[in-house]
């Protein structure tokens, strides 16, 4: 029986839109179970390349930013909260 | 009988193996396909989604194998008269989807614009707030207290 195994896998996807080449990254981060798996695919970035440029375009999840920004927020008002009761 | 029993966990144990296998097929799931759509033809230009995917699935199993001494017309059976056994199984698994951007490729160029999902937001300041207001006005009744 396999134990818990983690690992992270790349990938990319190359597609032709108008006249640039797009390639489109992207990266699994994948748990085994002895009796499961859980995967999780997120794009990175994107690499355009057009007329002999290239241009690397990050891909910023603004959803999963303005989430954390708020429990760190709600994080950092806990301990303030609890540092000035101390005093 | 224990040629029975030796068939039994040996076809269960391949079947769990089988089982193992395509849920590895399953889950072996470092496809940017998965994460960028097709590109997809709209006005003069294409548009190509790309999202965030969480797949994940579990499976477990059970066998069981017994004998049950009995007694008919005052003779006793020999021990494999009532022996048996079983497996089971079962499993489940789910995926889930979230749109992070769109991808849209037109006469002006090419560009990321990023998928804002609101709703998402204020459910999770609603909550993470509203439990923070509710930890401070327990701290503040605490020291009154």
């Amino acid at each position: 029986m396999a134990g818990i195994r983690l690992r992270v896998e790349r990938g990319e996807r190359r597609a032709s839109v108008g006249d640039a080449e797009m390639t489109a990254c992207s990266q699994t981060v994948v748990v085994e179970l002895p009796f499961g798996h859980l995967a999780w695919s997120r794009p990175t970035s994107v690499r355009l390349q057009r007329r002999g440029t290239t241009r690397v375009v990050p891909i910023v999840d603004l959803t999963r930013l303005a989430q954390l920004t708020i429990y760190a927020s709600a994080f950092a008002t806990i301990i303030g909260a609890v540092a000035a009761r101390r005093r | 009988m224990k040629e029975d029993l030796d068939s039994l966990i040996r076809s269960a144990d391949q079947a769990d193996e089988r089982l193992l296998d395509s849920m590895r097929g399953m889950f072996a799931a470092a496809q940017p396909s998965i994460v960028y759509g097709e590109p997809r033809p709209i006005g003069g230009g294409s548009i190509i989604t790309v999202s965030e995917v969480v797949s994940g699935g579990g499976f477990g199993f059970g066998r069981g194998i017994g004998t049950a001494p009995s007694q008919m017309n005052g003779a006793t059976q020999g021990p494999d008269a009532n022996a048996g056994g079983g497996t089971g199984g079962g499993g489940g698994g789910g995926s889930r989807s979230r749109p992070v951007a769109v991808i849209i490729a037109d006469a002006n160029g090419i560009r990321v614009q990023p998928v804002v999902d609101v709703t998402r937001i204020v459910l999770t300041a609603l909550t993470v707030w509203g439990m923070v207001a509710g930890a401070l006005l327990r701290m503040r009744r605490g020291a009154r207290g």
